[in-house]
């Protein structure tokens, strides 16, 4: 098999606080081929963020990166910031939840979008802008209506979403990393965005790292998966597998508890409101989290061994290359979906 | 047929412009375009639309917190914007309200129970401290919370107990309607779950209606009996959320629907897999 | 000690750890403190009479005896210093309680009430502010007079402004926060909100406020006293100390080094004092993590 573009060995980032040091992502394995759609699920406090950030090199500044982060042959984690800065915009870019704060306001959007590739590729600004009217035009925001001197405010959440996805394309990177894109705008802006990006991602190969906290989002727009919680992986494989089996209760819990996995189903004629099956409990505090199974302690499924150890991520199965791993010591078996 | 518990009638509600200069003409946007809807006792009617639908003004309007241009809102029979401030201040114990933001809810410098105990203190003047406790005590129980969490401040919660504290706070009034503006949005899909159950659960205790307003179709499929689509200040569809989420009929419901990205779909697959 | 408590503390420090981690803070504290422990001992004893003339000893350089040197009429400086530091005290107490008394209200029902009212407080807060603050001063005790008490109300009057300013836009924010809606929900009224969640909620915004109205009271009524409009003879001024000093400049220096250098001390403990109240009150400078 061919080297992945991204690799993260033993990958943990770690947090001092006074005289301790506590890890926000602890001992992440992942690989990320070329043309794969990684897909990272999450709640708020999983990791999930921390992890794109340090892939992007743009980890806040206590934060430390311990282990191996291996993009297209380069150790990331020991890159310095003058090496990074000739990848970061032209190998890898981000796309933000928030378009509005992740554009310049005062810069109009053809610079915006023309920046990258002046910086990284040595263009001229008339050469660039060219390209940025071309970039405009794919990401379907066609002249006249919307030329390159207009600015991020006389532009639509959804519309600057557009820009902000040229502006990341711009340089033709290998990996696009993007975090919760499309949280901040209504469903249906949402879905033609979604759709934007699924087809930009077939046209040019590149590969996707797409960070979520909606399994619907997950499911519709990548081909691998990893469930993040409280800073570790408990589920990764191909997404189709691990929604059909859900093998780690955490998972599992999640697609319960999610709307979409019971409020959108047909509800049974006149048998009343069914309740959401809810995950008691919160999600540890990184200063508190256990030193066995992070989820014990909301496990529906919990037995006395689950609070002696840290499960290993475990391999469960391998279809197309691609291997389905959990980090439970009694993944649940039965298939959630045939 | 039992009188509603809600009765929103032709409510028209406009926003004042900014003017460019003090000697332009003053302009208007019209939000809401005269709506109207009908809650009964006990049920729950979500309102589902997008950003600037008009369904949170709708909600502010409900809450007696912003009088519309035109148009009724009777609460309990009442219109509340008829009312004179005594009046008003009485029927405010039989609608209270929950909002969005866990964060934003609950003034950071108050403990729990003064939290809590706002409404009593303010609309049921005559209450004596030792029963104002009583009631703090019993909502907090009903909400899950523990006793001693009243004399803690919202800072010590996590987003989903503050969220439960915010529910306390629209109890204990004991009031027969709940406007509900995006409750759950905020919160983590484990936390949602626990909130949404728990509000399903004071309705059935406490016979209580709820108007739910919420852009999450889950959401609302989950938590209420009838759902009306708001588009550009207009109803476009009204009807049980079942049916109206199973089978829409109008073209902007549809697009709703449709738009909702859902596991399983296998929508946006097929194509890549053919590549 | 158990595990819980201890991640509290980490969390959130006790006010006294708060209090020592700012530097700005303690000094400004050290320095207020001086300040009114030398206005407050000037009742009960200064090393000399601020006020009795002793010709034999007229311009004496800083000595043993006297330290900070005495003026052409044999008046002891630190003597007058200490006494003048009463006065400049007094002056910018009253200058800042009319100040926020008035302009903090103002600024209140002006974000409580919006619309006209808003309009009318701001549009004339804008009018004070077109004028130089000294010189608003200076036209007010033109007009009614100079002595301590005009200069204090003419200090007070240019601070309403301010206060209403600063505390119409900390407030404004506040009522759309979601807990004055639930207020409001809960039928209490725009007075109870202001008293109950706007104010408690800016009082850290007006504390750092008062701070440096306080010091440019201070520079203010050494303005005034130095042009002569502020406190009369024979009640000693630092301003009127550095006007007074004009004449021997060059032949008895310390007559304008000690009060400059009182003033130059009292606006920077002010300040500082202001800065550190900042870093602890403020929830924004707070939540560093």
């Amino acid at each position: 098999m061919t080297q992945p573009l991204l690799r993260m060995a033993d990958l943990s980032v770690e947090l001092p606080i006074g005289d301790t040091k506590i890890d926000i992502i602890a001992n992440t394995n992942l690989e990320l081929g070329r043309g794969e759609r990684l897909g990272i699920v999450g709640e708020s406090g999983s990791g999930k963020s921390i992890t794109a950030l340090a892939v992007m090199g743009l980890l806040p500044q206590k934060m430390r990166v311990r282990g191996e982060l291996i993009f297209d042959g380069h150790d990331l984690a020991k890159m310095s910031e003058e090496t990074f800065c000739k990848f970061r915009g032209r190998r890898m870019a981000m796309i933000f939840q928030e378009p509005m704060t992740a554009l310049n306001p005062v810069k109009p959007i053809g610079a915006q979008i023309a920046e990258g590739r002046i910086l990284h590729l040595g263009e001229t600004r008339a050469d660039a802008e060219k390209r940025a009217r071309l970039l405009l035009d794919k990401v379907g925001l066609p002249a006249p209506r919307f030329n390159l001197d207009l600015y991020p405010h006389q532009l639509s959440g959804g519309q600057r979403q557009r820009v902000m996805i040229a502006t990341a394309i711009a340089c033709e990177p290998d990996l696009l990393i993007a975090d919760e894109p499309t949280t901040a705008l209504d469903v249906t802006v949402q879905a033609q965005i979604l759709d934007l990006l699924n087809d930009l991602i077939d046209d040019t190969g590149m590969t996707l790292m797409l960070i979520t906290h909606d399994l619907g989002v997950v499911s519709e727009m990548t081909n691998r998966i990893a469930v993040m919680y409280a800073g570790r992986v408990v589920e990764t494989g191909r997404t189709d597998d691990v929604f059909a089996r859900m093998a780690h209760p955490y998972a599992r819990g999640l697609f319960a508890a999610s709307p979409h996995g019971a409020g959108l189903m047909p509800r049974p004629a006149g048998a009343g409101r069914p309740r959401l099956t809810a995950i008691p409990g919160v999600v540890p505090d990184p200063f508190e989290r256990p030193p066995y199974c992070t989820f014990a302690d909301r496990c529906g499924f919990v037995r006395d061994d689950c609070r002696q150890s840290m499960p290993a991520l475990d391999l469960l199965s391998t279809n197309e290359g691609i291997e389905h791993r959990a980090a439970c010591l009694h993944p649940c078996e039965s298939l959630v979906r045939p | 047929m039992t009188q509603p518990l809600l009765k929103v009638t032709d409510v028209v509600r406009e926003y004042r412009l900014p003017r460019p200069s003090i000697f332009s003409k003053q302009e208007w946007l019209r939000i809401l375009h005269g709506v109207s809807i009908e809650i009964a006792p006990g049920e729950s009617l979500g309102i589902v639309g997008e950003s600037g639908s008009g369904k949170s003004t709708l909600a502010r309007a409900v809450m007696g917190l912003e009088r519309p241009q035109s148009g009724q809102i009777m609460i309990g029979g009442k219109d509340i914007y008829a009312l004179d401030r005594t009046s008003l201040r009485d029927a405010r114990k039989g609608f209270q309200a929950i909002f969005q933001d866990p964060y934003g809810s609950l003034d950071p410098r108050h403990t729990v129970r003064t939290i809590i105990s706002e409404p009593v203190v303010s609309l049921e003047r005559g209450v004596s401290a030792a029963e104002r406790n009583r009631r703090v005590a019993e909502v907090l129980d009903a909400v899950g919370l523990p006793a001693a969490s009243a004399d803690k401040y919202p800072h010590e919660f996590s987003g989903g107990q503050r969220q439960r504290v915010a529910i306390a706070r629209a109890l204990i009034t004991r009031p027969s309607l709940i406007v509900a503006d995006e409750p759950v949005s905020a919160l983590d899909v484990s936390i949602q779950a626990q909130v949404l159950n728990l509000m399903m659960d004071l309705q059935e205790k406490f016979g209580l209606s709820y108007l739910f307003i919420s852009h999450d179709l889950g959401v609302v499929r989950a938590i209420t009996d009838r759902v009306a689509v708001i588009h550009l200040g207009r109803f476009v569809e009204q009807g049980p959320t079942g049916e109206v989420f199973d089978n829409p009929q109008d073209p902007y419901t549809q697009a709703l629907v449709a738009a909702v990205p859902k596991p399983f779909s296998g929508r946006r697959k097929s194509k890549r897999q053919q590549n | 000690m158990s595990n819980a408590s201890n991640t509290a503390i980490a969390a959130e420090p006790g006010i006294v750890v708060r209090v020592l981690a700012s530097r700005n803070l303690v000094i400004g504290l050290i320095v207020t403190f001086i300040l009114i422990a030398m206005a407050l001992v000037s009742f009960v004893w200064t090393p000399f009479s601020p006020t009795a003339l002793n010709f034999a000893e007229k311009l004496q350089a800083p000595s043993l005896r006297h330290w900070f040197g005495t003026d052409n009429f044999g008046r002891d400086v630190l003597s007058m210093i200490m006494v003048g530091a009463r006065n400049s005290i007094a002056v910018s107490i009253v200058a800042v309680v009319v100040g926020a008394g008035i302009g903090v209200p103002l600024g209140a029902v002006a974000a409580a009430r919006g619309g006209w009212i808003d309009g009318v407080v701001m549009r004339m807060s804008d009018l004070a502010f077109a004028f130089p603050a000294l010189l608003t001063a200076v036209i007010i005790t033109a007009i009614f007079g100079p002595g301590a008490v005009n200069a204090m109300i003419a200090i007070g009057i240019f601070n309403i402004p301010v206060f209403a300013r600063v505390t119409r836009g900390a407030s404004m924010g506040l009522w759309k926060r979601e807990y004055v809606q639930a207020a409001r929900c809960a039928g209490r009224s725009d007075t109870a909100i202001t008293a109950l969640h706007i104010l408690p909620n800016i009082n850290h915004v007006l504390l750092v406020q008062v701070t440096i109205q306080f010091a440019l009271a201070i520079v203010a009524e050494a303005g005034l006293s130095y042009v002569g409009l502020g406190a009369q003879p024979p009640m000693p001024s630092w301003g009127k100390m550095l006007n007074d000093a004009q004449t021997f400049i060059y032949d008895a220096p310390w007559l304008a080094i000690f009060p400059g250098l009182a003033i130059t001390f009292a606006v920077l403990g002010l300040n500082l004092l202001g800065d550190g109240l900042r870093d602890i009150l403020d929830p924004k400078v707070r939540r560093q993590r």
